[in-house]
């Protein structure tokens, strides 16, 4: 199991899914038939919160690279492009937040659709980094 | 002239105008989409990947044909993007993209050469002591390779945006004017 599945890189995925799926559904659950509120993630998330989420991601991906033995123009090269990405996704909560504080007109939902998505991208970048960096410390240890 | 079919022929005439607005989360899925499958390629395949992106680098075409097939994604992105929104791309958008997704490529072709450099220095100097490196090593080609991947695709649009973003804000009352004009023309 270990051989072909990096099992440090399925705590993104493991983290994804308990804050992007299953606490959602556990509280849309708990709640299902004793109240009218809509509890699904569309409307939990709705201002764009999963940047934020992403945001922290990021932060904690580049401490994790900050302890791996890579070069140091690497782990800088990383980091900022995993931080740019942590940023634009924050940064869709931000708009919104800014919309809705100035009362502007927020019609289409856009906040819940850019923050899945820069979500998506920055898991995906963590991901795949922590797969590279298993990939280098089994390499380094032949 | 009828104001109805005025503020019709106003409208018609802004679509026409309208380059394709470009939102970040765009890119994003592609660029998310590019960095797994690199992910699961390492998964699956964990010697003969690296070793066919040496073997690349090694023969000079690593970082052609990375370009080319940034270059046709981000097209294709575009024409996508363009299609979804009902608006025609024009010529300086798609333009602009292929020259910003060079320009990423040949930056980390930079950090890629004098990541070699430095090694082969390092060989040279340290081969008595501790037997540096010869050139670069596969490990770090791989995260350079991921890192131009993504960067080819994500930075180009990012910047994109950016720009659409200030050219909006210093051009407002500018472009209501060319579509008053315009209006008028006809």
């Amino acid at each position: 199991m270990r051989a072909w599945i990096p099992v440090g890189a399925l705590w993104w995925l493991g983290l994804y899914a308990a804050f992007g799926v299953l606490a959602p559904w556990l509280l849309r659950w708990t709640r299902k038939g004793r109240s009218g509120l809509n509890t699904g993630p569309r409307k939990l998330f709705q201002r764009g919160e999963l940047g934020l989420f992403g945001l922290l991601l990021a932060i904690s991906a580049v401490l994790d690279l900050r302890r791996s033995g890579l070069p140091t123009q690497l782990i800088l090269t990383n980091a900022v492009i995993l931080i740019f990405s942590g940023l634009m996704a924050a940064s869709a909560w931000l708009e919104d937040y800014s919309r809705v504080s100035q009362r502007l007109a927020n019609p289409d939902h856009r906040a819940w659709l850019d923050s899945r998505k820069l979500l998506f991208l920055v898991l995906s970048v963590a991901f795949t980094t922590e797969v590279l960096l298993e990939h280098s410390t089994k390499v380094w240890q032949q | 002239m009828n104001p109805m079919m005025n503020s019709h022929r106003l409208n018609a005439v802004k679509v026409s105008l309208n380059a394709v607005k470009v939102r970040l989360s765009d890119s994003a899925v592609l660029a998310g989409v590019v960095s797994l499958l690199y992910a699961l390629a390492l998964i699956v395949c964990p010697r003969a990947f690296p070793g066919l992106l040496e073997r690349l680098f090694v023969r000079g075409y690593f970082f052609p044909a990375i370009t080319v097939l940034l270059v046709v994604a981000n097209e294709i992105l575009l024409v996508v993007i363009s299609r979804r929104r009902a608006q025609r791309p024009g010529l300086f958008t798609p333009g602009y993209i292929a020259f910003l997704t060079v320009t990423v490529v040949l930056v980390f072709r930079v950090f890629v050469y004098v990541g070699d450099a430095q090694a082969q220095l390092s060989h040279l100097f340290l081969r008595a002591s501790s037997g540096g490196r010869d050139g670069i090593s596969s490990e770090e080609l791989l995260v350079y390779a991921h890192l131009a991947m993504v960067s080819g695709i994500f930075l180009p649009y990012l910047l994109v945006r950016l720009t659409q973003n200030y050219v909006s804000d210093a051009n407002s009352p500018h472009h209501d004017a060319k579509v008053r004009n315009a209006v008028a023309g006809q």
